[in-house]
């Protein structure tokens, strides 16, 4: 393998994982503070595409703009599930809370089908077709290396966003709340915080991260009922990796699993790139559960008592 | 337990299971018939899910592998090497319980979530090795039985036969689940499921338990894939390892009641006439009707009944009799 | 305790009962079943599917029926193999349906063809392609689009005579790679293509498979890239062949591809691609029917068929699927029930095998021939040509094989 193709795939691994990424901070944030996996994030992502498409389609507002629109509504339906569905189970058997958001998935994916129907819905923006460049330098041997415009996009923002993100966790208000409810529930509580609003609060911004993440994904992927379904598996992946909890751990595992796909694409084969990853998966599960940045002993949680 | 009490519900399950038993003989029509196939099909895999997943209070999300690899090694050792799926089922059992005993020696020590997580991956790697180890399984395309009549080849021409095939599985799997339940291998469970540290400190092997219960769970789940192969004659990976198949038999198990004997058949009779009538009265009209109704009762189960139907039942009865037995 | 548990399992058997009971069938309508997907990952082609075999519906009952009597679909949803057994069985039994028309997905179809086969039910494969479906020589299943076999030789076969003097070399020089999905659909077709090179002993350098829903080929991009090929093959999707082909534009992989119409022959793609779909090929029947090449009457019933597609789906072109659909049903309705006199399954079989309609005059650009039984594809409609199509100035135009081809390959 020569140097340009290296390059080629590490960006092209990169850029795809950037995308990986953005779409699991939401995730990785839900599970450590509320210590619950929610399985439909995957649809959550797939509706705020379809929100974006619409918006795009009926009233011609591009995807990147449409953020402004799509982020507060994922937030609002973040405040609605977590009243509906999240709330009454959390001092349940992990097993009602699994299987309230499996079930919750079910429904958000054939009603999907019902109202937008089985096509795939495409947005293509013209100023994204231009050819991004790196190169070539043959300086040090390295001819032309080619960059996907939409997805450097992706990246970059996804990256603002987590350091953003990162930034508000360590230092503003709700950020500590935030930190503290998600470190010692027991303490935060004897320490006066309502912890009510911080899950509500922390659901809400776990969905509106993923209505970002899916606004800036719709110019690059197509949409369709079972999209979510697809995309939750790598999230999943990636926020395991990544420590739950950890939004810099999802930043990295992100990238990380972006390249070991494009990797395994190229080494191994389209087909079993996902099987690589799966039992990577499945190994950072058993010898390191708390991931590359998550506390030990995370994984061994103990019961949430109800909200009264 | 009172003596009289059991010796009611003993009378009761067989009165109930000689009804479900008789009934399919006044049945002239192909399609109840098959109604009743898919009912002792999908109690039978749930009741085997139920073992783990109830029983040893261990969900998994990846039980569609066992049901893969009982349905693939029965059929292929038929094709390729002309083994009688009689035989084959068993084989397919073994395996299964191999590939699940490891799976547990890796993935016991994983708690609920990630423990779901982790046996979700694992079902997606064993479907995409049905998709693409296509010298063995032929991939998507999939691998048709004969379609013959034969006894040795499990295959009937009559819908009635099958009922009772199935039935026989079904029972051979209820009587499994009771077994546990009786025996110590159920208060070992039972003390593992309800506070694993205790049960630690009280010396159950609590690794050791789950491993059985997690074989028997998976060697029933793939004889209920032997079983799939022989009906349709025809098998292929969206229809027997599908990550969808392990939701489905979770979801009958939960909503009829986890970790008791009743749970998974209750789930069945409910769950599959609704899907059949559903799908007929509404698949062409309103597409994903069906399916949002299904998603419906799950979510409402959960919210309201988490206990389950039966699980429900149970409570308030013991509730009653505390109550009467307090005056 | 018991006796509810009781209860509440009688109860649950006997809904099985309710609202789907049996069906006293009405006297002055053919009733023909139909099983499709119209849920499930399969959904977008189940439902294009249906939508041909409905207008063909419409449009014979508005010029009088077939025999007099008008045609009424009973039709059944089925999105993975054991509910295609189920609704078959339910067809066959409840609604006393004798003729079934089916099934999008060669998997569903394999299923629910066991279940019309047992009971002597005539059964049109309409779409699936996959060999098996007519390899177990079952008498009453009958496929009456093109198999994967005949695709994938005519797509070979281009690759072998048309591009290979065009890129200055005999056709045991070229280099070929095949790629494809690996659903049903793309693994029946890679299969049958890397067979048809093989026995016209044709290098392939490079076969690779898929998931049709992965939202990323950058990997498989660069893989062929490396492999330089002169020409590639590829059976997907309509999805990831616009995925593929923008990725492969972007990374600068730029060998000439014969697809399929289920990817690259498909409106949407050009929609997607625009002038980078130009010279691109699709194996299949043609989005864009060569009508110039068909008899008068097939030239009136595709048009009448366009025109009612576009009057339901706000003025789209119709989705090789519809046409596809739609083809598969016309047969039943203007060839078979006609001959046969009805729906009575031994008769339409009969007659089935008595059709010998050269191409042009059966249905788009077919014809209708169907292999005897005791042949390895009995029931195949072997006059159901796949012939290559080019985008050439947005259009799809018929370039291959030359017989009933409606322009020059560019």
């Amino acid at each position: 393998m020569d140097l340009t193709l290296f390059v080629q795939l590490l960006i092209s691994g990169l850029l795809l994982g950037g995308v990986y990424a953005l779409s699991s901070i939401g995730l990785t944030l839900i599970f450590g503070v509320m210590k619950i996996v929610n399985f439909a994030h995957g649809e959550f992502l797939m509706i705020a595409m379809y929100l974006s498409f619409w918006l795009y389609h009926l009233l011609h507002v591009d995807p990147y703009l449409s953020i402004a629109v799509v982020a507060p509504a994922l937030f609002g339906l973040g405040l609605l599930t977590y009243h509906i569905g999240v709330r009454p189970t959390l001092g349940a058997p992990h097993l009602n809370q699994i299987f309230v958001m499996v079930g919750l998935s079910i429904v958000i994916e054939n009603a999907a089908l019902l109202w937008w129907s089985a096509d795939f819905r495409t947005v293509t923006l013209d100023y994204l077709r231009v050819q991004i460049v790196l190169g070539p330098y043959p300086g040090f041997g390295l001819e032309e290396v080619i960059i996907n415009p939409g997805r450097l996009i992706a990246f970059f923002v996804g990256l603002a966003i987590s350091v953003a993100f990162y930034f508000f966790l360590k230092l503003s208000y709700s950020g500590k709340i935030i930190r503290a409810t998600s470190q010692d529930r027991s303490t935060a509580l004897l320490m006066g915080i309502d912890i009510d609003k911080v899950y509500r609060l922390t659901f809400a911004v776990g969905l509106l991260l993923v209505g970002v993440a899916g606004a800036l994904m719709i110019p690059m992927f197509t949409v369709h009922p079972f999209v979510g379904f697809e995309f939750v598996l790598v999230m999943f992946v990636v926020v395991v990796f990544g420590g739950m909890g950890s939004v810099a751990g999802a930043v990295l595992a992100g990238l990380f699993i972006g390249v070991v796909e494009v990797f395994s694409d190229f080494l191994i084969g389209p087909d079993s790139k996902q099987a690589v990853y799966f039992l990577l998966f499945i190994a950072v599960l058993v010898l390191k559960p708390s991931g590359l940045f998550g506390l030990k002993g995370e994984e061994e949680v103990e019961r949430i008592e109800a909200i009264e | 337990m009172k003596p009289s009490s059991s010796r009611r519900s003993a009378f009761g399950l067989a009165a109930a299971l000689l009804a479900l038993g008789l009934a399919p003989l006044f049945i002239r029509n192909d399609f109840y018939l098959d109604g009743f196939i898919l009912v002792f099909l999908w109690a039978s895999f749930s009741g085997a899910w139920n073992i783990l997943g109830g029983y040893a209070g261990m969900v998994s999300l990846g039980h569609n592998a066992f049901f893969a690899i009982g349905a693939y090694t029965s059929t292929l050792l038929f094709l390729r090497l002309g083994i009688t799926p009689w035989l084959g089922m068993f084989a397919g059992g073994l395996l299964a319980a191999a590939v699940g005993i490891l799976l547990g020696i890796v993935c016991f020590r994983l708690r609920s979530h990630y423990f779901a997580l982790a046996t979700l991956a694992f079902g997606q790697v064993v479907f995409i090795l049905t998709m693409n180890w296509r010298g063995l399984t032929q991939g998507a395309e999939g691998i048709a039985l004969p379609i013959e009549p034969s006894l040795a080849h499990m295959v009937f021409a009559s819908k009635l036969a099958y009922v009772y095939l199935g039935f026989g599985l079904f029972l051979v799997v209820l009587a499994v689940a009771i077994a546990i339940e009786r025996s110590r291998l159920g208060y070992f469970l039972t003390a593992f499921r309800e506070n694993e540290d205790a049960a630690r400190a009280l010396g159950v092997k609590t690794g050791q338990v789950r491993l059985i219960a997690m074989a028997l769970s998976a060697f029933l789940s793939a004889v209920a894939g032997t079983y799939y192969a022989q009906y349709v004659v025809y098998i292929d990976p969206s229809g027997v390892s599908r990550l969808q198949l392990s939701v489905q038999v979770a979801l009958f198990a939960i909503v009829g009641g986890l970790g008791t004997f009743s749970g998974p058949i209750i789930g069945a009779c409910i769950f599959v006439p609704i899907t059949i009538a559903l799908r007929s009265y509404l698949g062409t009209t309103a597409p994903g009707l069906h399916m949002i109704i299904y998603g419906l009762i799950l979510v409402l189960t959960m919210l309201y009944m988490p206990k389950g139907i039966y699980g429900t039942l149970k409570a308030r009865m013991t509730a009653r009799t505390q109550k009467e037995s307090r005056r | 305790m018991k006796a509810t548990t009781t209860m509440i399992m009688v109860l649950s058997m006997v809904m099985l009962g309710t609202g789907v009971g049996q069906v006293i069938a009405a006297d002055d309508v053919w009733r023909i079943g139909t099983i499709l997907p119209i849920t499930g990952p399969q959904a977008k082609n189940g439902i294009k599917n249906f939508d041909g075999i409905k207008i063909a519906t419409d449009m014979i009952n508005d010029a009088g029926g077939v025999l007099g009597k008008k045609i009424v679909l009973v039709s059944a949803d089925a999105s993975e193999p054991q509910a295609a057994a189920s609704e078959a069985n339910r067809l066959i039994t409840n609604e006393k349906i004798t003729a079934i028309i089916g099934t999008q997905s060669s998997s569903l179809s394999m299923a629910a063809t066991v279940v019309a086969e047992q009971n002597k039910v005539f059964y049109i494969e309409n779409e699936g392609v996959s060999g098996q479906i007519t390899g177990r020589g079952f008498k009453y299943i009958f496929r009456t689009t093109f198999s994967g076999d005949m695709m994938a030789t005519q797509m070979v076969d281009y690759a072998a005579q048309v591009l290979a003097p065009k890129l200055k070399k005999t056709a045991q020089d070229l280099r070929i790679a095949i790629i494809h999905e690996d659903g049903g659909f793309g693994t029946s077709t890679g299969t049958a293509l890397q067979k048809h090179a093989k026995s016209l002993s044709l290098n392939v350098v490079v076969v690779e498979t898929y998931s049709a829903k992965t939202a990323d080929l950058s990997g498989l991009v660069l893989k062929l890239k490396q492999a330089k090929p002169d020409v590639l093959l590829a059976a997907q999707y309509i999805n990831d062949s616009i995925l593929f082909h923008r990725q492969a534009a972007e990374l600068r992989f730029s060998t000439p591809v014969i697809g399929t119409t289920a990817g690259q022959g498909n409106p949407d793609f050009y929609s997607a691609l625009t002038k980078e779909a130009e010279s691109i090929l699709a194996g299949g029947i043609p989005a864009e029917i060569s009508i110039e090449r068909l008899g008068a009457e097939q030239k009136a019933e595709a048009g009448e068929f366009v025109k009612r597609y576009q009057a339901s789906h706000n003025g789209e072109y119709p989705n090789p699927t519809s046409f596809v659909g739609f083809a598969g049903a016309w047969i039943l309705y203007k060839h078979i029930m006609p001959k046969a006199g009805g729906l009575d399954p031994e008769k339409l079989r009969e007659a089935a095998l008595g059709l010998d309609v050269p191409p042009g005059k059966g249905v788009l650009n077919w014809g209708i021939k169907f292999s005897p039984p005791g042949a390895p594809d009995a029931g195949q409609n072997v006059n159901a040509s796949a012939g290559i199509s080019q985008w050439q100035d947005g259009k799809l135009k018929l370039v291959f094989p030359k017989e009933i081809a409606t322009a020059e390959a560019r």
